[in-house]
Formats: C-alpha cells, structure tokens, sequence
C-alpha cells in the first residue's frame, strides 16, 4: 500500500480513539411533536453557555435516542429539550418559567434553579457512554 | 442549525422562578395518624377519600328555602394517602371538587376529583411520586409549577366557566354541570403554568382581580381578568424577599396584600414548607398596589404576624380598611402538620380577626381587634371591595379541640357579634354569605361534618340571626372531605 493512502487511514483511526459517542436514551415524552434537542458542556464555566456538542432527534411518544459525537474523553453536563413548536428555542412564561419538557444528564434537578454542572456531570471514557435522561 | 440554537440560557434563570424539586420520601405519617384518631375523634375530619367520585341527595330537616336556587361550588384537600403513604401536610392533597346543587326546597351533592397531571400520574403508579406544599417526595421529575399542581384550594364559578384554584400555578377549568376535568387554563401562551392563586376578588361588575407568587424569581403577577371572562391586563412587580402569599384584598382603587415575614432556606431535598423560616423580628410588609396602571403607591408596616385570609376592604378618604384573621406567628402551619400525623396540640394556636386602617397620608397601620379564635372571613358578593357593615367567620371550638365549631357575624358598625355553635360533635367548614332573590338580606350556607353520624350536612341560616341556628340542614348518606373554600352560583 502506498503512503499515500496509509496517512489518511492513520489519521482515521487515530481521530475514532480520541472522539467518544455519547448516546443519550430520552425517556417521558407524550407526544411527537417537534424535535429533542441536546447539549453536551464541558466546565461549569460554559455550562448552559457554551456548548462542546450538540445533537438533535424527531420526537416520538414515549422515547428516542440520540448521539452528541466526536467528544473528547472526560467530564460532561448534559442538558436537553422537547422544542414542541420547533422555534428553536425553549419556550418560557413570563417570568421565564420552562414550559416545554426539558431535562439534565443524571436527571438532576437545582432547587429554586437549574443543577450545577456537579450535579449533572457524567463521565464519557474513550469508548463512548450511554445515559438516560427523564423529560421533566 | 445554529449551536446558538442549543443554547438553554433560559434555563439559568427560568427555572429559578419554579417552585423547588424536593428530594426525601417516605414518613410513618400514615400510621401514627391512624394511631391518633383513636384518641382523637376530630381528626376524622382529615379522613380524605379513596374515591373518584361521590354523589348523593341530601334529606333535609327544617324548610330549605323555596328560593335558595344556585350551586355552592367547593374545593378542598380530598386525596390525603395513596399505596400506605400519607401526605405530611393538609394542604398537599389532591383537589376535589364539590358541587351542592339546590332549587325548589331540595339539595343534592356532586363531588369528583380534580384530574390533574399530578393525580392522573399518581393514580396510574398507585403511588406518590411529587412534592407537595409540606411533603418532600421525588419519585418523578417536576418541569414546572403545574407538574404538581394540585387544584385543592378553592372552586370558583366565572363568565360561565368553573375553576379548581390552587396558590402556585394555573386554574384548572372544569366542566360546572358534571366537574370533569378540561384542563390548565392558559390566559395567553406566555403565561403558561404562572401562579393565579385560590382568593381572586370578582368585584360586583364581575371584573377579576388575582395575584400570583414567584418565590425564586421575587416577582409578584397581577392579574385583571374582564367581567366577560378574558384577560385585560397581567403585570409583574419587583418584590423583595417573596414568600408564601395565600390571599389579598381589593378596593375601588386598590389592591392590598400583607406579606408575612418569611426568608427562604433554598436547601436541596426539603419541601417547600420547611424552606420557609419565620422572620419574627421583621416587619409584616403592606404593599398598596394602584389598580389604575398595576404600580406599587405605598408600601406599610406593621408588627410581625402570619396570615392567611382576608375578609374585604374599602377606600375611607385617604385610609384604607381591611379585615384580615392574623396570628401571631407561623406556628398555624406546623400544628396543621401535627394533625396530620395524628398529633393534636393542646393549646391550639391563636387566631384572632382584625380590622387593619392603613393610613396611607402617614404611612401608619392600626389594627382593632373584632373576634378572638375566629377564621375564614367572608363578606356578601355585592360589597367586595366597597364598605361593609358585615363580616362573616367562623369560630373555633376551644373546649373540645382542633377545627372550627361554629358561625359568626361581625357587625362593624357597634361590634355586635351574633353566633351560633354547633357543639362539640361537629367539625364546621367555611359558610359563606348569599343574597336573597327578594334582596331582603342573606342567607348563610355552609357545610359541617356530624361526627358521631360521619355525615356532611349543609346548613342555611338567615343571616340576620345566626344564634337562632340554622334554619335548614341537608344531611348527606355520607361524610365528603374537609373543604378549604368556595363560591355560590345563583341561578
């Protein structure tokens, strides 16, 4: 085989040992509409700031998976949410109250807020992980 | 997509403004109540039921006013236990609905439960799995407020709807002639699963007024419903240290609400209750609201009490009266905990109903005192939020322990009390005042439930003379659950 064609494939499997699958079971929805919607964070600095990973799956009542790839092994909250009226964003009242089902990895809950990234951290290895998380 | 898409900063702030997730379950609350009931016949009256549904005709004594035609609407705290576990606190059951049916001398009953996500949810698992207003359980997830909504506070007829009221989240609309369960009330999108609370004021054009409590967030709703039933105007104030607010009270011009002193312990895993920790050094604040543009005019002191239900209020040039029942401090809850588990305390705690004159030109408060060991103020439907001569309450039976025993007028003008009570096999539940057709005064309706038979009764009297005793009883087959409050549709 030629050089030429063996440094792609180093390059492949070199990236598959370095990026993780992190496939999330979304459990509790009662109906099909919209989409889910789900975000993996890093650091308690970027949690529910800046995402290192993002994933999407159709609605469908009852459960649905999806997969946030290409993650660096480590530590990661996960958050996520039906977006019923595919707006693209989760709906709130008027005093910012969710009121499309929205959950958190370890299906953390805050008191009076939402989890800290403690509360909701899983552990994603080189091999990938697989969570469940309850629509709330 | 757009990661920006993703992005739950909502979430940051949103959830703040939910009512906690609580974390704890479990208590030998079931038990020990059983263990108290024997030696405690009155706490019968927190029996609940098992059932979805109870309906009877009540056999009447005495002559049932030929023109006492309409339904008494209710709502109370029906579903107490489920799967041998027993809620910690009254106010955390499950709503049902009553419906007294009465025309042509006669009287019958409809009592059905509340079908909310919570109860439907619970009844499928045979099992409690949310967090009440005293329990901490999380055998389930709570998205917001209306998760645990239980609907068990009040029933109020309006523009020919019927709602089950709770104090934290929507109004849940029910269908008035058979009380199924149509769903959340929803005023306007944005608005979804916000606090309209169990004591909104319909003044006499029928015009609603309502408020709602958002703890996390320190924010307080104001809500103006029209006479024909749709939203006129919903507006937010900014209020600090925001905590438990059960009731309030209007006039021609403003809204008033007192605001307990209260700090929030936001630990994890408690339930909401035990978050609230009583502030008896602190003032109770009286916030002054101007109907005209829903803004904050004055905000008032006065020494430190709990309250939770108001009776009415009127402008008097530049003073504002109310009458209010206070108690001294927040003792009232833990001692309705206490019965729960069977526990009755020896010296009940005090109540006592005041009028309040705010004096909004000196920013002073004075309070007189009109009735010792009374509860559940009620004025006449044509005089909400304009002077009354007449205030309704109940009356506690001291001698024979926890519950009310009996009825009282107040007259305001003279301080003349009239009152009648029941003795000490009864358990009396909130009567309220209704107008006679031929405007020649009120009638005064009520349940009471007969102990020693285990039987609610409906008793009207004639207002005007409530030591007479009732004029009419309607006794039901069977005992219906302890209600909170409710409302009379005439017909």
């Amino acid at each position: 085989m030629h050089i030429r064609h063996i440094l792609p494939l180093i390059l492949l499997t070199a990236g598959a040992a370095q990026a993780a699958d992190l496939t999330i079971t979304v459990n509790g929805l009662t109906n099909a509409e919209g989409k889910v919607l789900l975000a993996a964070y890093d650091s308690a600095d970027t949690f529910l700031k800046r995402p290192v990973g993002i994933s999407m799956a159709d609605a469908q009542a009852g459960s649905v998976k999806a997969v946030i790839s290409n993650l660096k092994a480590g530590d990661y909250a996960i958050s996520l949410y039906q977006d019923k009226n595919a707006n693209k964003k989760l709906d709130s009242n008027l005093v910012g109250m969710p009121t499309e089902p929205y959950g958190f990895s370890r299906d953390a809950a805050g008191s009076f807020g939402p989890p800290s990234f403690e509360q909701a951290r899983i552990s994603v290895p080189d091999s990938g992980a697989e969570i469940t998380v309850t629509l709330r | 997509m757009q990661r920006r898409d993703f992005l739950l900063k909502s979430l940051a702030s949103g959830l703040a403004a939910c009512l906690p997730a609580s974390a704890l379950a479990g208590t030998d609350t079931y038990q020990a109540y059983r263990a108290g009931l024997a030696r405690h016949p009155r706490l019968a009256m927190l029996a609940g039921t098992q059932n979805e549904m109870l309906a009877g005709e009540a056999s009447i004594s005495g002559s049932w006013p030929q023109d006492l035609a309409g339904v008494f609407y209710r709502n109370g705290p029906a579903r107490l236990e489920r799967g041998g576990e027993r809620y910690e606190h009254w106010f955390d059951g499950d709503g049902m609905v009553h419906a007294w049916r009465m025309a042509n001398g006669r009287v019958s009953h409809l009592g059905r439960m509340v079908r909310t996500h919570k109860y439907r949810e619970e009844a499928a698992a045979d099992q409690l799995l949310y967090p009440g207003f005293g329990t901490a359980i999380a055998r389930r997830p709570v998205g917001n407020n209306d998760s645990v909504n239980a609907a068990n506070t009040s029933a109020l007829p309006h523009a020919g709807k019927l709602y089950a009221m709770w104090e934290g989240g929507s109004a849940t609309e029910l269908d008035p002639q058979t009380l199924a369960t149509r769903g959340l009330k929803t005023w306007r999108n944005d608005l979804t699963a916000l606090p309209f609370s169990a004591h909104p004021k319909v003044e006499p054009d029928g015009t609603l007024w309502n408020i709602g409590a958002v703890p996390g967030v320190n924010k307080l709703v104001l809500w103006h419903i029209r006479p024909d039933g749709n939203l006129a105007r919903v507006q937010l104030l900014n209020v600090a240290d925001l905590a438990l607010v059960h009731d309030f009270v209007v006039t021609e011009r403003h809204i008033v609400l007192l605001l307990p002193p209260f700090s929030l312990n936001r630990a994890p895993g408690i339930s909401y209750l035990a978050m609230h920790q009583w502030q008896g050094q602190r003032a109770m604040r009286v916030l002054v609201i101007d109907k005209a543009d829903l803004t904050l005019k004055y905000t008032l002191e006065m020494p430190a009490r709990m309250v939770f239900h108001f009776g009415n209020a009127f402008d008097d040039g530049d003073s504002i009266r109310l009458d209010a029942t206070l108690y001294q401090d927040d003792q009232v809850l833990q001692e309705m905990a206490a019965a729960m588990r069977g526990v009755v305390w020896d010296k009940g705690v005090p109540s006592v109903t005041s009028q309040l004159t705010l004096d909004l030109r000196r920013g002073q408060v004075r309070e007189e005192r009109l009735l010792d060991a009374s509860e559940f103020p009620r004025v006449a439907d044509a005089v909400v939020g304009r002077r009354h001569r007449a205030l309704f309450t109940l009356i506690e039976d001291k001698q024979h322990g926890m519950g009310m025993g009996g009825v009282a007028r107040i007259d305001l003008d003279g301080g003349k009390i009239d009152r009648f009570a029941f003795g000490p096999d009864w358990v009396v539940e909130e009567h309220i005042p209704v107008a006679r057709p031929d405007g020649r005064g009120l009638w005064l309706v009520g349940p009471a439930l007969d102990l020693r038979r285990r039987q609610t009764v409906l008793n009207v009297f004639d207002a005007a003379n409530l030591a007479q005793g009732p004029l009419a009883q309607a006794r039901l087959p069977y005992a219906a659950p302890l209600c909170f409050h409710g409302n009379f549709l005439s017909t």
